[in-house]
């Protein structure tokens, strides 16, 4: 598929030092995040331009070679991994700041910037990039609108869809589009929202227009402590009911807390606790009194057994860098782990944790949680130990479990991390055969040749809700 | 039994065909069928199905027969686009008008397509919560119109327009099947967004059958403060402070001196004669709308506002409504004036609406302007100065270009929302295409292979 003139050809385009051919060099580009899936690509390139990336592209399509677009490879669920092998196109050197337009609220990116150089762009104007996945810190904005990256303040602030208002894409012919711009309501069909999501199945972004927003100016933590699951669960569903809309709520059960606690990140959350809720209200200074009032009297009709406030800015950060770090913290408890990003109604967060509970008791492993519970978009952490024969197999087993029980609770499969590899076969889930057939239109009226990241999103003919093939 | 197209097409043997789809009782009299007319071109047939499925049957005949459809809710922006080639059914989604699905608790309503806006609102509003969408006609609107139309007010400066606040849809495609895009929770990233390819895109890829909504909590406290000025510049100056400022407005929104009239009278509220007024909307605890008030009162001054109020209540309900529903008292003008929409880079929307009412006063016209300042979005209308030689239909083209290239030069677009027929054979409403415009138009032939829906209203004549 990939001989010397190829070779010779993505040389030519992207230079000398612009392409990795060696297996050893390859081998950070076999996986991303979700190490399950490991497939081998034949090259990796690093464009510095659009026009390089078209370039690519069209020598991939001229000769039928499928091509992968990846950012940092923090994602979660086998999405930037060359499933057919061929060419990866790593765009991490298109990682300049174009513009920072503060006046009119918005930045403008190359896809390999990382998400918080963004933040750093603008913060001394007193302005933000919303949008904070846990990876923020390494995952790329390229690959952050791949999947529509969301995070934990997303229940008030949305997830990047909400902040990208145009985008520059090349897409499987080859052709450079620009969708959007920097004013709202661009007429015709909105491809900056279909493309957002798509996983980098439907083109290559290789620009993007993104809305800052002003900094809220006090934000208030408060960390809750509780006995039980159901009293936390409860506590959430009734902040929501009354009104309240915190930046976020994120909730801790106590395998997650004690993952985190044994690590280098602990930041001193109760171990005995069943469950621990990071409540943050922002907003006006002015506003803060009276919300925390109302939530801490929520916490307590739901027997909060302990209630502290982040007494610094300092204090505020170790929490949080303690929550971001929970995924990372699991590797204490199990050598591997499958993490889903299922969501549910908020209102459903009580049973979805007892079926979750439940599945976790028939495979005998012990499901953490840890999520964004104001979103209702959880992350149950499925630990297992990929050296024992059989422990793979029945740990995505359960993660499909947890997938169909999120589904037959009117939720989504997945509500930040994309579908990838990992969630083809649960796809079924959430989509009628119809459904299915709309979306796959789609995708041939973009890469009708099936070059442009194959194999992920859809499901293959393996029957609905069967562990993905590994 | 298939109906050869010729049989279809006969005026009788389409309303025959259509009253047995739908029932006799839910096809318009013969005699009240103009009114339902498109930019001029009179349907054969105006059915009102009562269901989903009598919506669908009635869709794969037309598309088989090839008829062509035009989907209506509130009927309050027919006139939005370009000419349709052709509109031989107008179907009315009135009758699908159920809740379908409330849980209070998880902030999310899903609701049938035909359901009007204000009723929406009434049952939300008993929980204490609203749907944060404030269209103009908000009487009128149905949800399934304000989507497809992309249709939006004041509001969307704190809480975003349709993409925003759209989880799921129901389309209806023109063969009648139903699919369903996005879902009934706040994050959800499996499969493409479709969602957001059939937001403002005129019912030309499938009809919208029923929609879910994230909805939010209304607050505590809401006031709204109003600042008159003398001159623009002195209004650019306190918008943008409040854009830079950490206050957390829902709303901003600038009026010039003709638009300032007729809001006030609308609402019945004293307003001083002025160049300019500003009126920015607070909603939080009451703590913070009361600091935030006392900011706003301070800015307003050293921006040079010569007068300002607050209003609350009923007065301040009626205040945003009138502005809202501008486009409609606007449109009782006889004749009505054109309807414009710029948007252009957030900083830059009063220049915009200043260079437009300057650029229409040289042309003998008058120009009443209303803007989404922290969206930058101006919204426009051109009537001809009274007094003066009527500046004529003919005279129109010039100017819509004319305000084109000036948006244009300013970064932005130009929609023409409204404006006689006989006009838009001239200009194209919704301006040049872009790139991207094959995709479109590749998108409309996978979903509308026959072109049934809409045909001609949508960008580009998709």
């Amino acid at each position: 598929m990939i001989d010397d003139r190829v070779l010779n050809e993505l040389q030519g385009i992207v230079g000398g030092d612009g392409l990795l051919r060696g297996h050893e060099d390859l081998l950070v580009y076999e996986c991303d995040g979700q190490t399950l899936f490991k497939h081998m690509p034949d090259v990796a390139v690093f464009p510095r331009s659009a026009e390089q990336v078209s370039a690519i592209v069209k020598l991939c399509a001229r000769r039928k070679i499928p091509y992968v677009a990846r950012g940092s490879g923090t994602s979660l669920s086998g999405g930037p991994v060359a499933a057919r092998g061929g060419v990866i196109i790593c765009l991490s050197r298109m990682n300049r700041i174009i513009e920072v337009d503060v006046r009119n609220q918005v930045v403008v990116v190359e896809p390999g910037v990382i998400n918080n150089w963004v933040t750093d762009a603008v913060s001394g104007e007193g302005y933000y990039f919303a949008p904070d996945p846990s990876s923020q810190p390494v995952s790329t904005i390229g690959g952050n609108i791949g999947h529509n990256a969301g995070g934990a303040h997303c229940l008030k602030y949305g997830v990047i869809t909400n902040h990208v208002l145009g985008l520059e894409v090349v897409l499987p012919s080859g052709e450079i589009i620009e969708t959007g711009g920097k004013t709202q309501d661009v007429p015709g069909y909105d491809l900056t929202g279909l493309i957002v999501g798509s996983e980098g199945t439907l083109g290559i972004v290789t620009k993007a227009i993104l809305r800052i927003i002003k900094r809220p100016q006090a934000a208030k933590t408060i960390m809750a402590h509780f006995d039980s699951v159901a009293d936390a669960s409860n506590t959430v569903s009734e902040i929501i009911a009354n009104g309240i809309v915190p930046g976020a709520v994120e909730f801790m059960d106590n395998l997650a807390i004690h993952a985190v606690e044994s690590s280098v990140h602990a930041a001193g959350f109760p171990q005995d606790a069943q469950a621990v809720l990071l409540i943050e209200p922002d907003g006006l200074r002015e506003s803060l009194d009276p919300l925390a009032d109302k939530i801490v009297k929520i916490c307590h009709t739901n027997n909060a057994k302990d209630i502290r406030f982040a007494q610094s800015e300092q204090e505020r950060r170790k929490w949080w860098n303690a929550r971001k770090q929970a995924f990372g913290a699991m590797g204490r408890v199990s050598p591997n782990y499958v993490v889903l990003d299922t969501t549910i109604p908020r209102s459903q967060l009580p049973k979805m944790l007892a079926l979750i509970g439940e599945i976790g008791r028939k495979y005998s492993i012990r499901i953490a949680n840890v999520f964004h519970a104001g979103d209702g978009n959880m992350h149950p952490l499925v630990p297992y130990d990929a050296r024992k024969p059989g422990e793979t197999e029945k740990a995505m087993q359960a993660a499909m479990e947890i997938l169909r029980a999120g589904a037959e609770l009117g939720g989504t499969i997945t509500g930040e991390h994309g579908v990838g590899l990992e969630k083809r076969q649960a796809m079924r889930f959430n989509f009628t055969p119809s459904d299915l057939s709309v979306l796959r239109s789609v995708k041939e009226i973009f890469d009708p040749d099936g070059l442009c990241n194959p194999e992920k999103i859809f499901p293959s003919d393996q029957a609905a809700g069967q562990p993905p093939m590994i | 039994m298939g109906h050869s197209a010729d049989a279809a097409h006969n005026d009788e043997t389409v309303r025959q065909n259509v009253c047995e789809i739908v029932g006799e009782d839910n096809v318009v009299q013969s005699s009240e069928v103009p009114a339902y007319a498109v930019d001029g071109k009179i349907p054969e047939v105006v059915a009102f199905p009562k269901d989903a499925d009598a919506l669908s049957t009635l869709l794969e005949f037309a598309n088989r027969t090839d008829l062509s459809v035009i989907p209506r809710g509130g009927g309050t922006k027919m006139h939005l686009g370009g000419v349709p080639r052709t509109a031989d059914v107008v179907a009315s989604l009135l009758n699908l008008n159920r809740i379908v699905e409330y849980e209070p608790a998880d902030l999310v309503v899903t609701a049938q397509a035909g359901l009007r806006l204000v009723e929406l609102q009434k049952i939300l509003a008993k929980n204490g919560q609203r749907l944060p969408l404030d269209p103009p006609y908000t009487d009128k609107t149905t949800i399934g119109g304000t989507v497809s139309s992309n249709s939006s007010g004041p509001m969307r400066y704190r809480f975003g327009s349709c993409r925003d606040l759209l989880l799921g849809v129901r389309v209806m495609s023109p063969s009648g099947l139903v699919t369903s895009a996005g879902g009934k929770v706040v994050k959800n990233v499996a499969g493409y967004d479709l969602k957001k390819l059939y937001i403002g895109a005129l019912g030309t890829l499938g009809i919208i059958t029923e929609l879910t909504f994230k909805v939010y909590p209304v607050a505590e406290s809401e006031k709204t403060f109003i600042a008159s000025f003398k001159d623009t510049k002195n209004v650019a100056d306190l918008a943008s402070r409040v854009l830079g400022s950490q206050l957390l407005p829902y709303a901003i929104e600038a009026l010039n001196s003709g638009a300032a009239r007729v809001v006030a009278e609308e609402a019945g509220v004293q307003l001083s004669e002025a160049s300019y007024v500003l009126a920015v909307g607070f909603g939080d605890v009451d703590e913070s709308v009361r600091k935030q008030l006392s900011t706003i009162e301070e800015l307003a001054r050293s921006s040079g506002a010569f007068n300002s109020i607050v209003l609350d209540g009923v007065r301040q309900e009626s205040f945003w409504n009138a502005i809202r529903n501008l486009p409609g008292s606007m449109n009782r003008w006889e004749p009505p004036p054109v309807a414009c929409k710029a948007s252009v880079p957030v900083s830059r929307a009063l220049e915009a609406c200043d260079a437009l009412e300057r650029l229409a006063a040289g042309r003998g016209f008058d120009c009443a302007a209303s803007s989404h300042v922290g969206n930058g979005i101006a919204h426009f209308y051109l009537s001809a100065k009274p007094g003066t030689q009527p500046a004529g239909i003919e005279d129109l083209p010039g100017l819509i270009t004319e305000a084109r290239d000036l948006t244009s030069q300013m970064g932005g677009t130009l929609v023409v929302e409204r404006c006689p027929p006989g006009v838009k054979d001239v200009v194209d409403v919704w301006g040049p295409t872009r790139t991207g415009f094959q995709l479109m138009r590749a998108m409309k032939s996978q979903f509308d292979p026959r072109g049934t829906l809409s045909p001609g209203r949508f960008v580009g004549g998709i």
